[in-house]
């Protein structure tokens, strides 16, 4: 399974059912992607060890084809991803700020085809409904279900949590806390 | 750093190439879609680049798709000999073939039979080709979309239509004029 995380214009479509290593799908539960952090939007089965991570937990974890492990918005508003850092040992992080509003397109996923599929089907259809049932048509691989929200819906209802923790992190892009 | 596309009857790729390998290398406008002289047939070649000579030691597997599948109706189980895959750098390379009325993809020793297939694509732009097939696009207008988003697809584009082939095998003898 091959799960996405699309931003079109100001709007994020993704999806929170997930299937494991074993092929059997597991549903994470809206809130626990509220996380202190920010809400993390899920590209993959062991994406919620980002919060292991932020927490200080430096146990290796697997993930699948491609490096991202996971989208993060803040209650500040900010979006980073989250990848493995080329050329570095485990457990080195890249985080990268990315910008949303008018216009933007952003696509990141379990898969690189995934992708590819995605950014077409999105600048096909410039709907994320109709993107994601041409994504189906076209891959086994894609989640039966899409959650599609605004992200400064998301942002409001983080500061309302108050999932204001910051990364545990200073270097402002590749982060490299080496043990 | 290809996109040829079959459907419905026409053929279309791009002619993206590159000189030498690597970030540096220079582009090259590269035609990969090819009408035969004799206007019976089309195809495509993904891969590297070939010479006249290299891409005509293509041809007896071309000529022994058509001919094998014109005397059948279905799909024929056709396999190259790996002697034969490894000279033609078959391994990496992938052919789709058109006749008036039929077409097929050569690749990896196998034969494929294309023709009923809402459309197939081919090279690296193959997955971003598939979306646009499925979302009812030409093969012509799946190389133009696929050339915007993908940056190893594009300086060009080369279309062939099943309808301006001359059947292969001509009752009226007009093939021969």
């Amino acid at each position: 399974m091959s799960n996405y995380v699309a931003i079109m214009d100001d709007k994020v479509a993704f999806s929170n059912r997930i299937v494991g290593a074993n092929g059997t799908l597991t549903t994470f539960p809206m809130d626990a992607l509220y996380t202190p952090y920010g809400f993390l939007f899920p590209t993959e089965y062991t994406s919620m060890n980002l919060i292991d991570y932020f927490e200080g937990d430096r146990a290796p974890w697997e993930h699948y084809e491609t490096s991202v492990f996971g989208v993060i918005l803040t209650a500040q508003g900010i979006l980073y991803e989250f990848a493995e850092a080329r050329e570095c040992k485990f457990g080195v992080l890249a985080k990268r700020r990315i910008p949303y509003g008018k216009g933007a397109r952003y696509v990141r996923a379990n898969g690189r085809y995934t992708e590819e599929r995605m950014i077409m089907a999105i600048h096909l259809t410039k709907d994320f409904k109709k993107a994601h049932e041409l994504l189906r048509r076209t891959s086994r691989y894609i989640p039966d279900t899409q959650v599609i929200m605004k992200l400064d819906d998301i942002v409001q209802e983080l500061q309302k949590r108050k999932c204001t923790t910051p990364f545990p992190f200073t270097k402002p892009f590749r982060v490299a806390d080496q043990d | 750093m290809t996109i040829i596309v079959y459907s419905k009857g026409q053929l279309a790729g791009d002619r993206m190439g590159v000189v030498g390998v690597g970030r540096s290398a220079p582009l090259q406008e590269t035609v990969k879609v090819f009408k035969s002289e004799c206007g019976r047939f089309a195809y495509g070649i993904t891969g590297d680049t070939l010479t006249e000579t290299e891409r005509l030691d293509l041809m007896p597997l071309v000529f022994r798709t058509i001919l094998v599948h014109s005397v059948t109706d279905g799909n024929v189980d056709m396999e190259l000999t790996p002697e034969d895959a490894t000279a033609l750098d078959m391994v990496n390379r992938s052919i789709m073939v058109m006749s008036h009325t039929r077409a097929w993809r050569i690749n990896m020793r196998k034969f494929i039979e294309i023709t009923n297939l809402d459309g197939y694509c081919s090279g690296n732009g193959c997955v971003m080709g598939d979306v646009c097939i499925k979302f009812g696009l030409s093969a012509e207008d799946t190389v133009k979309e696929v050339s915007l988003l993908q940056q190893d697809c594009g300086l060009g584009l080369d279309v062939v239509n099943a309808s301006d082939l001359i059947p292969l095998f001509d009752p009226e003898g007009k093939g021969d004029e």
